[in-house]
C-alpha cells in the first residue's frame, strides 16, 4: 500500500515540477535534490554503482530530521511499469529546477531574439 | 364597615405597589448580574489572550536566541571547513539541526512559508551530516565536500530572513 502511495507521489512530483508549483533545492551532495513541505522534505537520490549506472531512491525526511521512509525504483515496479525512467525523469526535472536551467535558457533565448 | 373597606383597599394597593417595586428591583438585579457575568467573561478572555500573547513572545525570544545560535554554528562550520578541521564539523551541524528542530516545534503558529524554510534547513543539515560522516569514514577518499560551503551560506541567508520575521513576532 505504501509503495502505491510512493508511486502516486512520484507522478504528482513530476506534474508539480513540470508546472513549476514546487521548487527543488540543491544540497551539499550533488547527487541529491530536495523539495520541502511544511512538515516533511522529499529527497531524490542518485547512487552510482561500479559500472556508473545510477540507482534512484526517494526519501522522506520528517521535521525531526529523520528519514521516515525510502523507496527505490525496484520497489515501485508493481505500481509504475516504467519506474526507472519515471525516477530518472524526476531526477532530471528536479536538477533542472534546482539549478534554474530553464530560467537560464529562457533568458539566453530572449537575448538571442533581440536584434544585435 | 366603610372604615374596614377603606383599610382593606389601602392594604391591597400598598401590597400591589410593594410587589411591583419588588419585581422591578428583581429585574434590575437580574440585569446587573448578567452584565457582571458578561464583563467577567470578557475580562477572563482578555486575560487568557494576554497570557497567550506573553507566552508567544517568550517563545519567540527563545527562537531568536536559538536562531542566532544556529547562524553562529553555520558560520563556525564554514570557518572549520576553510581550516580543514573536518572532524569537528559533524558536531556543529548536529547542534544546528537540533536547534532548528526546537525552533520549529516551539513556533507552530508560523506561516507555511516559514515552516518550509525551517524544514528545508533541517533536511539540508541532515544531508550535510551524512556527507561529513561518509567523508570521515571513507578510507579511499573521493567524497566531494566542495558544495557544502555554498549550501551553508545559502542556509544562513534564508535563516537571516527568518530571524527578521521572528523578531517582528517579539515586537508585536
Amino acid at each position: 500500500m505504501s509503495n502505491k502511495k510512493f508511486a502516486d507521489l512520484v507522478e504528482r512530483l513530476i506534474a508539480s515540477t513540470q508546472n513549476q508549483s514546487i521548487h527543488w533545492n540543491e544540497t551539499s551532495q550533488g547527487n541529491i535534490f530536495q523539495v520541502s513541505f511544511k512538515d516533511y522534505s522529499v529527497q531524490i537520490v542518485c547512487t552510482y554503482d561500479d559500472e556508473n549506472t545510477c540507482y534512484y531512491r526517494l526519501r522522506i525526511v520528517n521535521e525531526n530530521g529523520e528519514v521516515v521512509d525510502e523507496i527505490s525504483t525496484y520497489d515501485l515496479r508493481d505500481y509504475l511499469p516504467s519506474a526507472y525512467s519515471e525516477m530518472e525523469g524526476l531526477f532530471s526535472l528536479a536538477r533542472r529546477n534546482a539549478l534554474g536551467v530553464d530560467k537560464a535558457l529562457d533568458s539566453i533565448l530572449d537575448q538571442l531574439d533581440l536584434p544585435f | 364597615m366603610i372604615e374596614a373597606l377603606k383599610r382593606a383597599f389601602e392594604t391591597t394597593v400598598l401590597g400591589n405597589l410593594i410587589g411591583v417595586v419588588g419585581l422591578i428591583v428583581s429585574i434590575i438585579g437580574f440585569i446587573f448580574t448578567i452584565v457582571s457575568l458578561i464583563r467577567g467573561k470578557r475580562a477572563a478572555i482578555a486575560a487568557f489572550d494576554a497570557a497567550k500573547q506573553t507566552r508567544l513572545q517568550i517563545l519567540s525570544i527563545d527562537a531568536v536566541v536559538e536562531c542566532t545560535q544556529v547562524l553562529n554554528l553555520l558560520e563556525e562550520v564554514r570557518r572549520l571547513y576553510r581550516a580543514g578541521a573536518y572532524d569537528i564539523i559533524p558536531d556543529r551541524v548536529l547542534a544546528g539541526k537540533r536547534s532548528l528542530i526546537t525552533i520549529k516545534a516551539s513556533l507552530p503558529q508560523l506561516s507555511d512559508q516559514h515552516q518550509i524554510v525551517l524544514q528545508n534547513a533541517i533536511s539540508q543539515l541532515v544531508i550535510c551530516e551524512e556527507l561529513m560522516e561518509s567523508f570521515l569514514d571513507s578510507k579511499v577518499g573521493g567524497i566531494d565536500l566542495s558544495k557544502m560551503p555554498r549550501i551553508i551560506s545559502s542556509l544562513s541567508d534564508s535563516l537571516v530572513e527568518f530571524l527578521v520575521v521572528v523578531k517582528s513576532l517579539v515586537e508585536e
